[in-house]
Formats: structure tokens, sequence, C-alpha cells
């Protein structure tokens, strides 16, 4: 961020230059073994995931070997396999990546549409935030999971996309709020004055005065969205209202374990998922917690 | 004060009549009407009776006539007909709502029992290793979706450990109104409201502790430790009371959560109760029930929330706005 | 000659309440004033905190919205101004704003701030532009070395001069320093003052000078005008303020300087008591009925006064 607008490798800097506030968060994050830790692993997962999931096709996924149904793991399924004789670790992988790449994709999402609508409500004030407002507060109210359920369910040809689009349009609210309120408390300090004195557009001031001191918190509540994301879909997914059919989620191999005979004894159709879960949503959360004591200088460790 | 409260009511009927008109827009959306029951039970009826049958019920109206009379009936008690079973969706709310009434209440009472005595003891000792273990706790409880933890719960305790049983809300083979009967309700209910419980505490305890290790600092406290007050005094007199009160605050709010939540234990721990019934409803496409369900829940988050800001306003009266 | 002249400015503040939260009264921060800046010398707008002195300003450069009133500068009122058009005469009237902390962005490097003005009114290869840069952290007194740095490594006079380089990166004709050095160690402030004096003469500069500190504005000021309640009570020369105060309103700020020198401080107290007597005999004689401060009156070519 603030990146100088002069190019790095002029000759004649020998400027000091002083670490930028992301050098710092990093800083931060090392100090925290555990944190540490829990970004290496979750980045571990995440890329054994996407590149092992490339070699598998769908064939694989939905190939029906109904002399192996509810085989316990052994040397060719690591896993085992699911009443379809389906194995179950490549189930695993392919859930995990479609889970991740929703979870992705709504934070993403919502993000984008938070941010500018928190921005533009805090900074303008009046009747556009007035208006902004109503409509989250409102938002807020709704049972979401049943409305999302609901929509799930109606819409035609329902496909990951329109999932996405579907979540993304009941989650941005509190990102937004979040947002809305560190922007007011933000256009009251002085440089936001400043700045329009000096006859920088509003725009420009929002996006590149406000929003660099938004940053940290920012990152945070991204990092604790995609956890709170992949916890949704996946949640949706074992309801049976998430990913359509043919496209497998953890949620999906956790559901299985609806049938006791399941749950009780081929527990390695469902138990590998859902302690993927666990596991995925600790680190992110981990990492998290510690962006957030290393955003706030007073929490920092040193 | 009066003003706040009648000031927060009236936003809340606008937010209530939004939400009516949304879900009944949607519900103009489902496939069905209140004739697709009819045609399961006979389904002989030739089309033109059904278009008679139509007009008469008054389903080619515009569909804000139809919207009008749908919320007349609905505030006189008539919440319609399930499409399905072609039974009054009043008898099918019925047993359901006391089981998922008592299913959040007694969530709330776990959650109370765990989340204070816990607040209090990370708030009063500090980096202690207590403390240490309870912000551990917390942590991973935020962190777990509630769906995997219940699942893991009944896996552990239901299935394995045989403490609990794995589903339905009372045994069917005890008699009804008995004294093993409510033992037996109890012992349904048990496991499904821990877990339901156990990941509702964050809040509590987060803003408990913090509360509390805040208001040690405050003059009155160090007034009152400069007096002589005993230690213990201090504590019971001067921090709780005064920590102890936003807490009040938090119960509407979650209500709010342990409703969101209940759709998964329910069906977690395939527990009879409104939860269940929204996932099975829709499963079945009966939208009529939905409706009412999406509606009933819509209401009682709304009420939840005012609950909570009027509690709020009455604590700490710097959040009024007026 | 004058070249920004502010008339019959008022700006309230709606105040709502009821139940339906409906405007019922307004807060008049500024209310009727009209004043007048010759090319080149320094206003001190002087008064207590509240009186509306800071709210004078910060509408003058358009942060806040004028209820009524013009402010003419070449000719031009730009109270009537679009946002768009507004835009032309920003770079001649800069602001030095009071808490040199919150004033300067905290995630910019010091180049990135100054160089923000540059970069909306003028366009400047990335050389050029570190060029005038480091000329103008030079001319502040900063090392040109330290351009990469974050606000935070800097001390609080150090910041205000980048927030004066700031100002002065378009070449302003006008600014309006609002309380520039109250944020200050008094060991600094002397040292701010002095330099904005060289750069007021290097530049050709006019101040607006904004301060509740009567020491500093005398140090400063050419003209003074004195605000209480929102609305000016006297104006004059520096002369004609500290010699001959006319309003009870101006004896007491004066009277509430104090005086360094021991010996007079019997001399002093009488002083202070008779103006405090004064000001009870006389009230009805300084404010109308509803305790409102008169419009001003001119005593001499100089000097006004609000008296009836």
């Amino acid at each position: 961020m603030a990146a100088p607008a002069v190019n790095g490798n002029d000759k004649e800097i020998k400027f000091e230059k002083s670490p930028s506030g992301w050098s710092i968060i990093f800083r931060e994050l090392m100090k925290d073994k555990l944190a540490l830790f829990s970004l290496i692993l979750f980045f571990a997962i995440v890329i054994y995931v996407f590149v092992y999931s490339m070699n598998i096709g769908p064939d694989q996924i939905d190939r029906i070997d109904l002399k192996n149904k509810y085989s316990p793991p052994n040397s060719i399924h690591w896993l085992g396999t699911d009443y379809g004789g389906r194995d179950v670790f490549n189930q695993l992988i392919v859930g995990a990546r479609n889970s991740l790449t929703i979870a992705i994709a709504i934070t993403l999402i919502t993000s984008a549409i938070g941010i500018t609508l928190g921005l533009i409500a805090g900074y303008f004030g009046g009747l556009v935030d007035n208006i902004i407002m109503r409509i989250i507060d409102f938002i807020l109210t709704l049972p979401t999971l049943m409305i999302i359920i609901v929509f799930v369910t109606l819409v035609p040809k329902f496909n990951v996309l329109n999932f996405i689009l579907i979540m993304s349009a009941f989650y941005w609210v509190g990102k937004a709020r979040l947002i809305r309120s560190k922007t007011l408390a933000e256009r009251e300090l002085e440089y936001v004055a400043a700045s329009k004195t000096l006859g920088t557009p509003n725009r420009k001031i929002m996006l590149f005065q406000v929003l660099p001191n938004l940053s940290s918190i920012i990152i945070v509540n991204m990092t604790l969205n995609l956890a709170g994301n992949i916890g949704i879909e996946t949640g949706l997914s074992y309801l049976g209202f998430g990913l359509p059919e043919g496209t497998p989620s953890l949620g999906t191999l956790i559901s299985y374990s609806r049938n006791p005979v399941v749950m009780e004894e081929k527990i390695w159709v469902w138990l590998p998922a859902a302690l993927l879960i666990l596991v995925m949503m600790l680190c992110i959360n981990f990492v998290g917690q510690a962006l957030k004591r290393a955003a706030d200088a007073r929490q920092r460790l040193g | 004060m009066l003003k706040f409260i009648v000031r927060r009511l009236l936003i809340m009927i606008p937010q209530l009549l939004l939400l009516s008109i949304i879900i009944f827009l949607l519900a103009k959306a489902m496939p069905g009407d209140a004739l697709t029951g009819q045609m399961v039970a006979n389904p002989n009826l030739d089309p033109e009776t059904m278009e008679e049958l139509r007009e008469k019920l008054g389903l080619n109206d515009p569909w804000h006539e139809q919207y009008i009379r749908w919320i007349g009936n609905l505030l006189q008690g008539d919440f319609g007909i399930s499409y399905v079973h072609n039974v009054k969706i009043s008898d099918l709310l019925g047993n359901r709502m006391a089981n998922t009434f008592l299913l959040g209440l007694l969530t709330l009472i776990f959650a109370y029992l765990i989340a204070i005595p816990l607040g209090i003891i990370a708030g009063r000792y500090p980096d202690s290793w207590m403390d240490k273990l309870i912000v551990g706790y917390n942590f991973v409880s935020y962190a777990i979706p509630l769906f995997v933890f219940a699942l893991l719960m009944l896996f552990l305790f239901g299935y394995t450990l045989n403490w609990f049983p794995t589903g339905g809300s009372v045994d069917v083979q005890v008699e009804r109104g008995t004294w093993d009967w409510y033992l037996s309700k109890l012992h349904h209910l048990i496991l499904p409201s821990i877990s339901a419980a156990l990941l509702s505490t964050v809040g509590t305890i987060q803003y408990l502790r913090s509360e509390i290790i805040d208001t040690k600092l405050k003059d009155f406290v160090k007034t009152a430790k400069a007096k002589g007050t005993p230690e213990r005094k201090v504590y019971t007199r001067h921090i709780f009371r005064n920590s102890l009160l936003p807490v009040a605050a938090f119960l509407g709010y979650d209500i709010v959560f342990i409703l969101g939540g209940s759709i998964f234990i329910e069906q977690i721990f395939n527990y009879p109760g409104l939860g269940q019934l929204f996932v099975s409803s829709i499963s079945q496409r009966d939208f009529s029930v939905v409706n009412i369900l999406v509606m009933l829940f819509g209401f009682l988050s709304i009420l939840g929330t005012l609950l909570s800001d009027i509690i709020l306003s009455i604590v700490d009266p710097r959040i009024r706005i007026d | 000659m004058t070249f920004l002249r502010v008339e019959n400015l008022k700006v309230y503040y709606p105040v709502r309440g009821g139940f339906f939260r409906r405007v019922i009264d307004h807060v008049k921060a500024v209310d009727d004033i009209t004043l007048d800046l010759q090319p080149g010398e320094t206003y001190g707008l002087v008064g207590e905190s509240g009186c509306g002195k800071t709210t004078t300003g910060r509408t003058i450069i358009g942060l806040n919205k004028a209820t009524a009133g013009k402010i003419i500068f070449n000719d031009i009122d730009l109270t009537r101004l679009k946002r768009r058009q507004f835009h032309k005469y920003r770079k001649d009237i800069q602001m030095i704003f009071q808490d040199p902390y919150s004033s300067l962005n905290p995630k910019k490097r010091v180049i990135d701030i100054i160089a923000e003005p540059i970069r909306n009114f003028e366009k400047l290869s990335p050389k050029e532009e570190r060029r005038k840069v480091q000329d103008l952290m030079e001319k502040v007194g900063l090392s040109p070395d330290s351009i990469f740095k974050y606000p935070h490594e800097f001390s609080g006079g150090q910041r205000q001069r980048i927030g004066i380089a700031r100002a002065l990166t378009v070449n302003p004709k006008i600014i309006i320093a609002d309380e520039p050095v109250s944020a200050l160690d008094v060991s600094v402030q002397a040292q701010v003052l002095n330099f904005m004096k060289d750069i007021q003469k290097e530049y050709n500069l006019t101040y607006l000078f904004i301060s509740h500190d009567l020491g500093i504005v005398r140090h400063m000021s050419d003209r003074i005008g004195i605000m209480y309640k929102g609305r000016l009570v006297e104006e004059g020369t520096k002369e004609n303020i500290f010699n001959q105060p006319k309003h009870i309103y101006t004896k007491r700020l004066l009277a509430a300087i104090p005086d360094v020198n021991p010996e007079k401080r019997d001399e002093h107290l009488l002083m202070r008591k008779e103006v405090n007597e004064e000001f009870e005999r006389n009230y009805e004689k300084y404010f109308d009925a509803e305790g409102k401060i008169f419009d001003l009156k001119k005593i001499s070519d100089t000097h006004s006064v609000a008296l009836p």
C-alpha cells in the first residue's frame, strides 16, 4: 500500500524507507507461532486440495461400483467408499475444493458490495446513509437461512453460480455495517477535510485516503468471513440445499451420516469431511485472530 | 424511555409488512396453490371445476387483493392448509411449536449456566490458567460450525456411548403425562440443547470477561477498595452488578441465534420441532407451510431484536436515541 | 484593495427534536459576519472555543456549507459555485489544520501527502514531482531524504511543517490557519509561528489566522476581529484592539492575558476587577434585550465595534 510514485530502482535513491503497515502485520504474524503454523497448514491443505483435484476427472468421482459398496479404507480407497462404491477420498478432495472456491467467491463478492456501500453510507451520511442503513437493518432481521433455502429450491436451473449469488445477496450486510461505522469515525479526522481542501475528489478520498486506513479491519473481517462462509455453505449442503447434485461438497459427505448405519458403522464416509472442516475453520480463525491482534496496536506482541 | 420503545415498536411495523410482502411474493413464485392439495386428494376433478373453485377462492384476483386477504387471515389465526398433507397448518404447528420452544428454553438456560460463571472467572482472574482455558474454549466454539459440532456430539454421546437417545422428542412407549414421560422428554432434550448451548456462549463470555476487567480499573471500584471493602464484596456489590446487567440485554439476540440454529439442531437430532418441519416441508414442496414458518421465524427474530434493543436501552441509557 | 470578502455570512445547524425529529431550532454557529482580507496581511480571528471562528474558516474554504451570505473571491461568490467550478479556486485558498496528528493520513508516506495537491492540479512526471516535494521539504526545514517516512515518525512541530508544505505546494494566495500551533509544545510554537511569517513574505501570502490565544494573535496579526457567540464584537488594527478596546468582551479577553511581570500583579488584579464590574453594571449597553450582540459600527477608519 501507499506505493511511492517513483520507481524503486532509481539509482540516486538513498532514502530512509520505513516499513509499511503490511510488513508490520506480517512481522506480528511471524511472532505468533500458533498462527504461523495454522497459516502454513491451511495453505498446505489448500494447495494439496487444488493440485490433487486437478488429477481427478468427474468420472472418477461418479463411477459407481456396487461390488465395493461401503468398503472400509484400504490401499486402493484410502478412505473407503460410500453407498455407491465411490471413492470417499476423491470426493473429499473435490468437495473441499468446491467448498473453498465457493467460500472464497462469496467472501470476495460480499466484501466488494459491503465495502462499497459501507464506504458510501459512512462517507456521505445523510439521505444515502439513511437508505442504505434501512436496507441493512431490514435484511439483518430476516430469517436469512430459511429465505436462502427457499430461494435455493425455487430458482429454476439451480447451479453453483446461482448459489453463490443467493448467498452473497444476504451476507454483505454485516460487512457494510462494519465498514460504515469505521468510515463514520474516519471521516471526522482532519486528513479527510485536508484532502477536500486540496482538491481531491470524494471518490478518490474514499478509495485512496479512507480505505487504506480500514485495510487491516477489512483483512481481519475477510479472513473470519471466509471461515464463516465455509461453515454456512457446508451446512446448507448438509441439509441438502447447498451445492447442486453432482457437485460434491464437504457438507454432502457429512450428510450421508443422516443414515444411522453410516453414522455408527461407516464413519470413514463422513468423519474425515467433518474433521477437515474443523481443521480448516480452526486454522483460518487462528490466523484471523492473530491478524486482529496485529492490526490493533495495543494488542501487539511487541 | 417510553418514547424510545414506542418509536422502536413503530419501526417494527414496516419491517413486518415488508417481510410479509416478500414472503407472499415468494409464495406466488412457488409452484402450487390452495387447490394442489385438493387435487391430490381427489384426482378426478376436471379442469373446469378447478377453474370455478379457483375463482371462488379468489385465486385469480390481483395479487394485492390476495395479499390483503392473506394478511387478514393470518391476523385472525387462520394460517391456511398444507397443500401436501391437506390439513390445517395450525394443527401441524401445535406440538412442534411446543417442542421447539422447550428446546430453545433449555438451550438458553444451559448457555447462561455455562457462560456466566466462565465469564466471571475469566474476568476475575485474567491470564490465569483457568482464563486461558476459557478463552481457548471460547475461541474454538466460535470457530466450529454448529452442525459439525452437533453431529460429533451425537456420534459420541448418542451412538458411541449410548448415553442419550439419537432422535425424537420422547419415548413413544411411555404413557403420556406420567412422570416417566416427562423424564423421557428431558432425556431427549439434553443432548441437543447442550450442543447448541455450548456454541452460544461466545458473546456473553467475551463481554463479561472484558467488562469485568475494565470495571476493575474504574474509580468507583478503587474507591470501594480504598474504603476497605472486602475483596469479595467489591466483586459482588460493585463489579458483577454493573457487568451482569447488560448480559440480560443479549437475551433477545441469543433467542434469534438459537432460533436460526434450531434448523440444524432439530435436523441432526431428528427432533420434531419447527426447524425440522421447515426442512421436511420444503423437501416435500409443501410451500404453504414453508411460508408460514418463514413468517413465524421472521416475526420471532424481529421480536427478539426488539426485546434486546429495549432491555439495552433500559440498562444503558446512552444508546437510546430520542 | 480587498480580495477576499466575507459578506453577511451565516452558518446555522438544525436542531432536531420531538417525536418525528423535525427541525425545532437552529444553532447559529456563525451569525451574520462580514470581514475583508487585504492582500499580504494577516487577519487574526479571535474568540473563545465554540464562538464560531473555526466554522467561519472552514466555510470560507468550502468544508462547511454557508446557510446565507457571500464569500467573494476575485469578484466571484464562492458559495454559489458548484463543486466542479469551485475546483479552480481551491488552489488559491489553502488551510493549515489545528491537529498535526489527525490532519496527516497515517497510512501515507510523506511524499504522497505533500504531492496530493500536485496530483490534483498539475501533471508532473514522478521525477519532477519528487524534486518538487524535496524542495518543499527543504523549504519547511525538514530533511529531503525523509520523504518516504510515515507521519508517525515525525514530531508534532515537524508534522505541522509537513502540513504547511502540503498547503504551499499549489502556490496559494490565502492560507487559513486554524489554531496552527495550539496542539504543539510551547517550545516549538514560536518556531512554527516565525517560520509562518517567513514564508508569508516569501510567497506573499495572506493569512486568516484563527486562534484563541491573544498573545499569539498579537505576534502574528495586522488586523484583528474578536468573535463572540457567532458574531463579531470588535474589529480593528492590532493597535486599535490592544490599546483602545471598546467592547466589554474585548476588554475581558485582554484582561485575561496573564501578566508575566510580578510587580504589576496588583495593578493587573485591579484592572480585572474593574472590567468585571463594568461588565455587570453596563451589560445592557453591550447586549440587546435578548442578549444578542449588536451590529458592528465604524468608530474610526480602521476600528469598528458592536455597540448600539
